[in-house]
């Protein structure tokens, strides 16, 4: 259970306030034989609406050699970045915050090789038109490093406000260089028909920890993304009325656990040319009977506001400038 | 005399045969702690409190452990479905809500396990302390009404470990660690730890209750309490793969 209160600054100086009530529900179903089924559910309210998301309602078969999920379901390659264009649904995950996009009505197969290694097919319903977007992916382990290649198929209509169909290919790469934890990837898109410039995208970042008077907690973890126009806003998870400009970002996120229960953070996100930036500090603490006590700050500067979580409008123009989250959180 | 002289000289041999049987070397002790504490194969339900200047919080999960390998899934509210596979030296997460698989960085390991005062390589360390360690006995001395041999341990040569010197009291009879000094390379101690209940289990004694203080910040601990352990669990070897983390 979260109950959220939120307020945005809007540029004409105006705060628009708003409490957001979520339950998060799981049903835990018991697993017969080789078959196991899950069903998760978010219902939500604001002021007297309320409405729900379907996160996940599949039926998993384990085969001999192969699983098969059918239904709706999480798909996501995520491997450790900030932002990672080579997924599955881009835009689906940034900074660990997911969006919708990453849950879709899907089935897919899995055949593991090994302890480290699989293949993964998925075909997906469009929510918007009857075409399926169809993915392959290969994971192993090579030389310490988790990689992984992928294809994607995306015909037009499945991102709503593109028009073309495009194919997508990737490779992503993870593991350590001495003490830095280190990550990459790199992707290739073009248009079907090939009309189209084909774009290249990727991700190269490294993080690291310490432990500072023995019991501090550093994190660190910064990357470098480039984001070309054809395909920016959605690696970015942009709406469709948001600019589809190609420029390079940096991303970054440090987090300080001064103690046992306590997280501080920030993260930044800044575009190379423009200079456009979001700047995201957080402080999250545990105060028991599991209960967490979250506050989020969003300063945005130019018109990256998308990559960030909600659109906000004011007379047709796009215009928060700050948002204010805090969170109360209770597990159960 | 020659009589009295062959006594003696017999007496003095068996004597000193009997002492060199007696008295153990550090690496002995270190292989019987081994022995005890080590885990080839173990499933353990265990849970985890951690408290530090009046607030506490508690985590639960079961583990599976086989050779180098070792899958913990948590099951209290907060974490539930959270796992870590740690093949070797490499450890994966898995996001439940996510369903996520994501490779950790090696610095990792060294890091607070779930915010408490024990590390991901303290929990997941395969190793046995005799390959991590060269140990000397410094002494010999009662603790918590058992008699112990004091053991000092210093990191071997490129051997990754969470702490470089390590000072331990082991039971003289059970061998079983019951109180240990944790330092850093500087000479700094970070933590101690106690093990308050020990039992005789599947033949090995085992410490079922233990404290991690932390010796930098006052008033921190963590209590890590063993539920049900089984020495003799059948893992079978696709536990221990990506697959397995998607469950």
């Amino acid at each position: 259970m979260e109950s959220t209160a939120v307020g945005t600054l809007l540029s004409s100086g105006r705060v628009r306030s708003e409490i957001w009530n979520r339950a998060r529900l799981g049903f835990i179903f018991p697993r017969t034989g080789r078959t196991s089924a899950r069903f998760d559910i978010d219902i939500f309210g604001t002021g007297d609406e309320s409405d729900f998301f379907i996160r996940s309602l599949y039926v998993r078969r384990r085969f001999e050699r192969l699983h098969l999920t059918l239904g709706r379901q999480p798909i996501s390659w995520a491997f450790g970045s900030l932002v990672n264009p080579v997924d599955f649904s881009l835009g689906a995950e940034i900074a660990g915050a997911e969006r919708s996009g990453k849950f879709t009505n899907a089935a897919e197969l899995y055949i593991p090789l090994g302890w480290g290694s699989g293949i993964s097919a998925s075909g997906a319903l469009s929510p918007h038109t009857e075409d399926i977007r169809g993915a392959l992916r290969v994971r192993t382990g090579l030389r310490g490093f988790d990689a992984a290649a992928n294809f994607v198929h995306e015909p037009d209509g499945v991102i709503p406000g593109r028009k073309e169909t495009l194919n997508r290919a990737g490779i992503s790469l993870k593991g350590d260089l001495g003490p830095l934890g280190i990550y990459g990837a790199i992707g290739g898109i073009w248009e079907e028909n090939l009309n189209g410039t084909p774009g290249v995208t990727g991700v190269a970042g490294a993080d690291y920890s310490l432990t500072v008077s023995g019991y501090r907690q550093i994190y660190l973890q910064c990357e470098y993304v480039s984001l070309p126009g054809v395909i920016a806003g959605d690696i970015l998870g942009a709406d469709e009325t948001s600019p589809r400009r190609g420029e390079d970002m940096i991303a970054s996120s440090v987090n300080y656990s001064p103690d046992e229960f306590t997280s501080l953070g920030v993260l930044a996100f800044v575009f190379t040319g423009s200079g456009d930036a979001l700047l995201s500090p957080y402080a999250e603490t545990d105060l028991g009977d599991n209960l967490l006590f979250t506050v989020r700050l969003g300063w945005i500067s130019g018109e990256s506001l998308p990559i960030f979580g909600r659109t906000v409008f004011e007379d047709g123009i796009k215009t928060a400038e700050g948002i204010l989250q805090v969170s109360l959180e209770y597990s159960f | 005399m020659k009589i009295l002289k062959t006594l003696i000289l017999f007496s003095t041999a068996a004597l000193w045969a009997a002492g060199s049987l007696a008295a153990m070397s550090a690496e002995e002790i270190v292989r019987k702690r081994d022995e005890n504490e080590h885990l080839d194969s173990a499933r353990v339900q265990a849970e985890m409190r951690i408290i530090s200047r009046g607030r506490e919080t508690e985590k639960r999960m079961e583990t599976l452990i086989s050779g180098d390998n070792s899958l913990t899934e948590f099951t209290n509210p907060r974490d539930r479905g959270t796992r870590f596979l740690k093949r070797g030296q490499d450890l994966f997460l898995f996001f439940p809500d996510a369903e996520d698989i994501v490779r950790i960085s090696g610095h990792m390991l060294n890091q607070g396990m779930m915010g408490s005062d024990w590390s991901y390589r303290d929990i997941m360390e395969s190793d046995k302390f005799i390959e991590l360690y060269d140990y000397e006995i410094t002494g010999r001395e009662e603790f918590e009404g058992r008699d112990c041999y004091i053991l000092e341990g210093t990191a071997k040569e490129g051997a990754d470990v969470s702490y470089y010197r390590r000072v331990s009291w082991i039971d003289s009879e059970r061998f079983i660690c019951l109180k240990e000094e944790l330092y850093a390379r500087g000479g700094r101690l970070l933590k101690e730890y106690f093990v308050t209940e020990t039992r005789e289990i599947q033949g090995r004694w085992y410490p079922l209750r233990a404290v991690m203080e932390n010796r930098v910040r006052a008033d921190s601990r963590t209590v890590f309490e063993v539920e049900s352990i089984d020495f003799e669990a059948e893992i079978p070897e696709e536990t221990f793969s990506i697959e397995r983390l998607r469950k």
